[in-house]
């Protein structure tokens, strides 16, 4: 349902997310975050490129991130999202409280 | 005084009330009375001598204005001329012959003397003597004049002026034949007495009289009448020198009217400006007599038994006859005799039976009023009687007259005579009542003292244990409160004293106290038992012996108490018995049971021995032993006993008929043999049962046993077979029988063995108990009842003695208008206070009408003023308990009931009634505000085009309509009339409307929609309403259409192709009215171009001004000419031709009408359809989630439509699968997926807890990340994405509608 990948481009966390953060993929996105974080990430980017849709357990999930990497004056930064999970972003504010681009390259360049 | 007892003080004081206010009441009450009745005496007696003075003042002012206009008439101036010239050459004319004038001179003197003088003579003062010559007349032409008009006058005295024409040659006879009968005639129009004619230039003779009495032919200036008041108002006749002059003179004694009083009015006649004679009428006394005296019915005008009116003139001599005369002629007679009036005068009354001009009236009111003094006073009247007077002075030219109008004091003083004594007896009744009612009050009021008193004594001699009991309210209850504390006191400090041999006098206490209840308890039972009860001593001598024992052995107590028990029995017995008690007395046994009793013999004091059963016991008290024997008669029984033997041996010997004793017996009597099978069956049981003997003898008894006792019987005849006899002989047993009908009925049953040649019998005798049943339930009933009314009753009560004015009201009474019982004090006058003012002469006219016996009951409703000033309304309710001997109501009594919320309902229901009107228009907004009202309605839709219009009545007619998609596919279309109107009918309305589209939306059949409305509405439809309905759903893709009727008026269908269709049939009554009825339905298909209207008989039952009703016909008719139209148009033409129909009358009812027309299948189609069932399982989403997308591929849904749909999924479906259900179990959920075009119509169905996601918050998603809570963002997401959303709840479920428009592009 979902695949969820992570690399390093010089000392930022660039997440990669396939498929569908929905209820049932949410859980493992969580769990793969937080291992990220434990693992001392504080720097961030979610590549949502071939993320389906997101839902708002999937929001969730990148909202606790979001908190979490300000608590350690981290950065999560988004990018590369599709129309529709840019509409849900848009509804829901986040884009007000993340950064969002439109590519990686100019999400790299914001940190 | 201070000596005496508080009764008799209060009695005291009561007599002085009593005597002070109704010598008060008294004396005010005839003053008072006298007063009014002389005031109104003096009325009455005023307006008759007004009535009376107007009458003849109006008659003499008529006589007046007549005598002038005939003394002008041309026929009065001719016959004066014709009379004067020839009256006085009459001799010569008639040159009579010496011996014929002797002879008519005799005649004449024959008629003077025997006619005229003997007449006068009785008429005159006694003693008076009259002589021819003094009348007889001088002149020549007088004697001829006389002797031809009354002596030679064939007609009688008094009737000379018949007489037209004596037959001489004469000029005289000439004119008198044409004259005579003219003035004749005229007398006997008015009524004079006589009219004369008086010649002026020859002497003052009288040349005309219609009587022709003496006067007749005689000079008035030097005639034996000169002197008369005739001759002095001819004179002043004479005198007057102006046409218009009349003259009256009154009326004096006349001697040619043999001395009756006579008046005379007298004019000039002029013939132009020469006076020729004078016209004198003689005025009749009748008249005026009848005036006055009402002709003699003197009642008529008000003047009763004694009253008369009379006019007294100058001479103080009476102008019309006295009523006394008349009525009362012997008394009268005494009467002024008694006063000192002249015997000659009386004999002149006598004779001539008149007292006109002879009664002399000198009293204090005719002197006043001839003094001209117009008044009423009370004086001694003509006969020296003290009379009421009204008494004025006449207006009458030439007369000096006065009216009297008097009545008898002692008349004007009857009724005050009877108020007296009415006065008299009343104050005398009151005054016992007084006394009475002092009595009853001083012993009320004593006899809490006296109790109070005795219990004082009671306390004084150092017994504690009299409860002080007086209850009274007032002071009095205060000390019996302070006596009963200290009393209470005292007693716990003597018993605190007690406590110390407490232990030893208790043990003593108890005993004697057991004793004594065994004692009484025993006593008591013995008293009223049905047995003979004797008790006896060891020593076997009688101790007691109770009221049956006397009846039964008919001995008193005293006469066998000290006796022996053997006294009671016959001889034989009596060696025997005294050894069987000594041997109970040695047994342990303390009673023998009913199985013990023991027949024996006993003796009456007459000597007669008796068959009796006894039972004995034995009781120990005090270690003294007593026997209490129980005596029963069973002379009866043992008789019946015999004959049944008897009866029964006849039987087993010989099988013939019963005997009469048995048969006639008042109880049934039955045999049966072991087999209960019945052997002998009595006339009384026949009746008792119904059943003859033909019917039941052979069978068994067990027909006439009821089930329940079937058992009990059936053991004990078991029980009689084994051990050979009855376990109970000779018991009473109350039970009941079956009668023939069936009905089971209460009695009595007394059982006994037989056995006749070794074989066992039963027999029974029976007793229908049935009426004393009823007795004892119905005595139980109105015990319950009257308890029930005692103490249920939250009722006020009053009791009012009426004529003693005491009134009892009760605590309630008082308590329900908040004061504390007995501070109203207890009069009538109390209640009257209460009672607002404005109801108090109606409720007092309701009281009146039933103590009057008008109604049999009073009841009045009404406020009355509670202590805190607050108006309680009442129900008074009452009868009246009592009457006294006359029939007066004495007591009345009744209830009050506290009506006040009930009248403040009705008040309130009032007022909202008159809001009514304004409730109309806001029923009439609801029902408007209800209905879709914008055209067109889906303008989005090709395939139908629908139109609805309701024009609203003045009031709210009930009516709607309504349309709407159930999915995509489906329109449903209603229309409906409700019963009701108003705002119960608006809201009804309101609520089958919605009802029907909420049930509607999930459930397409509109045969299944109107049958579960139908229920919703009938359980809580209490007002009655009920609604017509039709409602049709449209398969748009095919127009099919499925229809139900309910009640409703059957809609018609244009076809495309020109006929039209009535769609007549009913698929149920109207909905609302009776629950769990099953509704059917019809379906057809639409056309393309059909269109079906539906309407309501608004527009069918629409009135014109001669009330017609547009009607079916007519409206089918239209629509048939009509043809095919738009719906719109089609509506339009239809109400334009109503209104013209009804032309200006107005609408009654709503009118309201709904058109559809179907143009057929659109060219979207259905294109997809997805049907899932989804546990309640979180992973069941992933499976949705697939699914969909298989299926968004297959339809080619783009990408941004279906993931927004999958995160709606998403969201919506985890909400239900986490939170929708409480309990453990499995539920599926339903999610479908239609798709047609570029809609795409999402629906969720779960049967979990109720629940509508959209009624939640958005959340603010303008706050920064620390503060965002989480939560609420899915449902905001929902909303943003889908293009419609709809949460309805329906049948248990939960329904979420979505629809996503899917842009292809």
């Amino acid at each position: 349902m979902i695949d969820i990948t992570s690399r390093d481009e010089s000392g930022i966390t660039v997440v990669e997310i396939e498929g569908k953060m929905n209820t049932g993929a949410s859980p493992d996105a969580e769990k793969f975050l937080n291992r990220l974080l434990d693992e001392g990430a504080t720097k961030i980017l979610l590549n949502l490129e071939y993320l389906d849709f997101i839902a708002s357990t999937g929001l969730r999930v990148i909202l606790a991130t979001g908190k979490k990497l300000a608590g350690v004056s981290g950065k999560l930064v988004i990018c590369s999202a599709n129309l529709t999970v840019m509409d849900v972003l848009k509804m829901s504010g986040f884009n007000q409280m993340f950064n969002v681009f439109d590519s990686e390259e100019e999400a790299l360049a914001s940190f | 005084m201070g000596s005496l007892r508080i009764s008799s003080k209060i009695l005291i004081s009561f007599v002085i009330i009593a005597v002070t206010t109704l010598g008060l009441v008294g004396f005010l009450s005839y003053t008072i009375g006298v007063n009014t009745l002389e005031r109104e005496a003096f009325n009455k007696l005023t307006a008759v001598r007004e009535m009376k003075s107007s009458q003849i003042e109006e008659y003499f002012q008529f006589i007046s204005d007549q005598i002038l206009t005939f003394s002008e008439d041309k026929m009065i101036i001719d016959a004066m001329h014709a009379f004067a010239d020839t009256h006085a050459t009459i001799f010569p004319e008639l040159d009579l012959s010496e011996s014929t004038l002797a002879e008519w001179e005799n005649t004449l003197t024959e008629y003077y003397r025997d006619e005229f003088l003997s007449r006068l003579r009785p008429n005159l003062e006694a003693g008076r003597n009259v002589l021819l010559r003094d009348y007889y007349p001088q002149e020549l032409e007088t004697i001829v004049l006389q002797s031809l008009f009354i002596g030679n006058n064939p007609n009688p005295t008094g009737s000379k002026d018949l007489l037209d024409f004596p037959g001489d040659g004469s000029r005289y006879s000439a004119a008198h034949e044409i004259y005579h009968p003219i003035i004749r005639d005229y007398l006997h129009a008015f009524g004079y007495y006589d009219i004369f004619l008086v010649d002026v230039n020859s002497g003052g003779h009288i040349v005309y009289s219609v009587f022709k009495e003496v006067d007749f032919g005689t000079s008035l200036l030097d005639g034996p009448y000169a002197d008369t008041n005739f001759g002095r108002v001819y004179r002043a006749a004479l005198e007057a020198d102006r046409e218009d002059f009349g003259m009256l003179v009154d009326f004096e004694p006349y001697h040619p009217s043999y001395n009756a009083p006579a008046a005379f009015i007298a004019s000039p006649i002029f013939d132009g400006d020469e006076k020729i004679g004078v016209l004198i009428f003689q005025m009749p006394i009748d008249r005026i007599n009848n005036i006055m005296t009402n002709n003699q019915n003197w009642e008529k005008v008000g003047l009763g038994q004694s009253g008369e009116t009379y006019i007294v003139a100058e001479d103080f001599l009476l102008r019309n006859q006295s009523r006394f005369l008349i009525e009362d002629r012997e008394n009268y007679f005494k009467t002024i005799e008694d006063l000192g009036t002249p015997e000659s005068i009386i004999n002149q009354i006598k004779n001539i039976n008149s007292t006109i001009g002879l009664q002399k009236v000198e009293t204090q009111g005719t002197t006043a009023a001839l003094g001209g003094l117009t008044g009423v006073d009370v004086f001694p009247d003509y006969r020296g009687v003290p009379v009421f007077s009204a008494y004025k002075p006449l207006n009458i030219e030439g007369v000096t007259w006065v009216m009297m109008s008097e009545k008898d004091e002692a008349e004007v003083y009857l009724p005050i005579r009877e108020l007296q004594r009415n006065l008299g007896l009343g104050i005398l009744g009151l005054f016992a009542l007084i006394v009475l009612v002092g009595i009853l009050f001083s012993r009320t009021l004593t006899r809490p003292i006296i109790a109070l008193n005795r219990s004082a004594t009671d306390l004084a001699e150092g017994n504690l244990d009299n409860v002080v009991s007086v209850t009274t309210q007032d002071e009095i209850g205060d000390l019996a409160h302070s006596f009963e504390v200290m009393r209470l006191s005292m007693k716990d400090l003597i018993m605190d004293l007690e406590d110390i041999n407490k232990n030893l006098e208790q043990k003593v206490e108890e005993r004697t106290k057991e004793v004594e209840q065994a004692t009484e308890r025993i006593r008591t039972i013995v008293e009223i038992a049905p047995d003979a009860v004797i008790t006896i001593d060891s020593q076997q001598t009688i101790t007691m012996f109770n009221p049956k024992a006397e009846e039964i052995f008919g001995y008193s107590a005293e006469e066998v108490l000290g006796q022996p028990l053997t006294f009671l029995m016959p001889d034989k017995s009596r060696s025997l018995h005294p050894s069987e008690v000594a041997k109970f007395q040695q047994e342990s046994t303390s009673a023998r049971n009913m199985d013990a009793r023991r027949e024996i013999m006993g003796q009456r004091k007459d000597g007669t021995i008796f068959p009796a059963e006894a039972g004995i016991s034995k009781m120990v008290i005090d270690d003294e032993v007593y026997f209490t024997t129980f005596f029963r008669d069973i002379t009866e029984r043992k008789e019946l006993e015999a004959q049944i033997l008897k009866k029964t041996e006849e039987l087993a010997l010989a099988e013939k008929k019963s005997t009469s004793i048995i048969e006639t017996a008042g109880e049934g009597i039955i045999v049966v043999d072991q087999n209960s099978s019945v052997i002998l069956w009595n006339q009384a049981a026949e009746k008792m049962f119904g059943y003859t003997k033909e019917e039941i003898l052979g069978e068994n008894l067990k027909n006439i046993i009821p089930e329940q006792y079937l058992s009990s019987h059936d053991s004990a005849m078991e029980a009689a077979t084994e051990k050979g006899h009855l376990a109970h002989p000779g018991e009473t047993h109350e039970l009941s029988g079956i009668k023939k009908d069936g009905v089971e009925f209460p009695l009595e049953l007394t059982v006994s063995q037989w056995e006749i040649a070794g074989v066992v019998y039963y027999s029974g005798i029976l007793k229908d108990i049935t009426e004393r049943k009823k007795l004892e339930e119905r005595i139980k009933k109105s015990e319950e009842r009257l308890k029930f009314a005692l103490e249920g009753s939250n009722d006020g009560l009053w009791d009012w003695m009426i004529q003693a004015d005491e009134v009892y009201f009760s605590p309630r009474w008082e308590t329900m208008l908040g004061y504390e019982p007995g501070e109203i004090e207890p009069k009538i006058g109390s209640w009257e206070k209460m009672v607002n003012p404005e109801y108090l002469p109606p409720v007092n006219k309701i009281m009146e009408d039933h103590l009057t016996g008008k109604t049999p009951i009073y009841e009045a409703e009404y406020p009355i003023r509670s202590k805190t000033g607050e108006w309680v309304w009442i129900l008074a309710r009452g009868k009246v308990a009592e009457f006294d001997v006359e029939g007066k109501p004495v007591r009345f009594v009744g209830t009050h009931v506290d009506i006040t919320e009930r009248k403040d309902l009705e008040r309130q229901l009032e007022i909202a009634n008159e809001r009514m009107s304004d409730e109309l228009n806001f029923a009439k907004e609801i029902q408007m505000s209800m209905l879709p009202l914008i055209f067109p309605a889906f303008p989005t839709r090709a395939e139908f085009n629908i139109y609805a219009h309701l024009i609203p009545a003045r009031e709210v007619g009930g009516d709607f309509y309504d349309f709407y998609f159930l999915d995509e596919s489906h329109l449903c279309f209603v229309i409906g009339d409700v019963s009701g109107k108003g705002a119960p009918g608006a809201l009804l309305m309101a609520v089958s409307k919605t009802l029907i589209k909420s049930r509607a939306m999930d459930d397409f059949q509109p045969s299944s929609i109107l049958t579960h409305v139908n229920n919703e509405l009938s359980q809580n439809n209490d007002s009655a309403m009920f609604v017509t309905v039709f409602i049709a759903v449209l398969e748009i893709n095919t127009g099919r259409l499925v229809y139900c009727n309910a009640g409703h008026n059957p809609p018609y269908i244009h076809r495309g192709s020109g006929e039209i269709e009535k769609l007549d049939d009913f698929h149920g009554p109207v909905i609302g009215a009776l629950p769990n009825l099953t509704y059917k339905e019809s379906s057809l298909t639409l056309r393309p171009n059909d269109i079906i209207t539906l309407h309501t008989d608004g527009v069918t039952e629409a009135m014109n001004r001669d009330e017609i009703p547009y009607s079916d016909e007519r409206y089918e008719k239209f629509l048939q000419t009509e043809g095919l139209n738009t719906p719109q148009k089609l509506i339009d033409q239809v109400i334009r031709d109503v209104k013209l129909y009804e032309s200006g009358a107005e609408q009654a009812d709503d009118i309201t009408m709904v058109s559809l027309q179907y143009h057929g299948a659109s060219d979207v189609q259905e294109t997809g359809r997805l049907e899932l069932k989804v546990k309640n399982q979180i992973d069941e989403l992933a499976r949705v989630e697939e699914q969909f997308e298989a299926f968004c591929e297959q339809y080619q849904v783009p990408d941004p439509a279906r993931q927004k749909v999958s995160i709606v999924l998403d969201e919506l479906l985890n909400n239900v699968v986490n939170y929708a259900f409480t309990d453990e179990k499995e539920h599926l959920i339903d999610v479908n997926f239609v798709l047609t075009g570029h809609r795409l119509v999402i629906t969720i169905h779960d049967d979990g807890v109720p629940f509508n996601p959209f009624e939640l918050d958005p959340p603010d998603i303008s706050l920064s990340l620390d503060e965002r809570v989480i939560g609420g963002l899915g449902i905001f997401l929902v909303r943003q994405m889908m293009d419609e959303y709809l949460y309805t709840r329906h049948i248990g479920k939960n329904v979420v509608r979505l629809v996503k428009l899917i842009d292809r592009e």
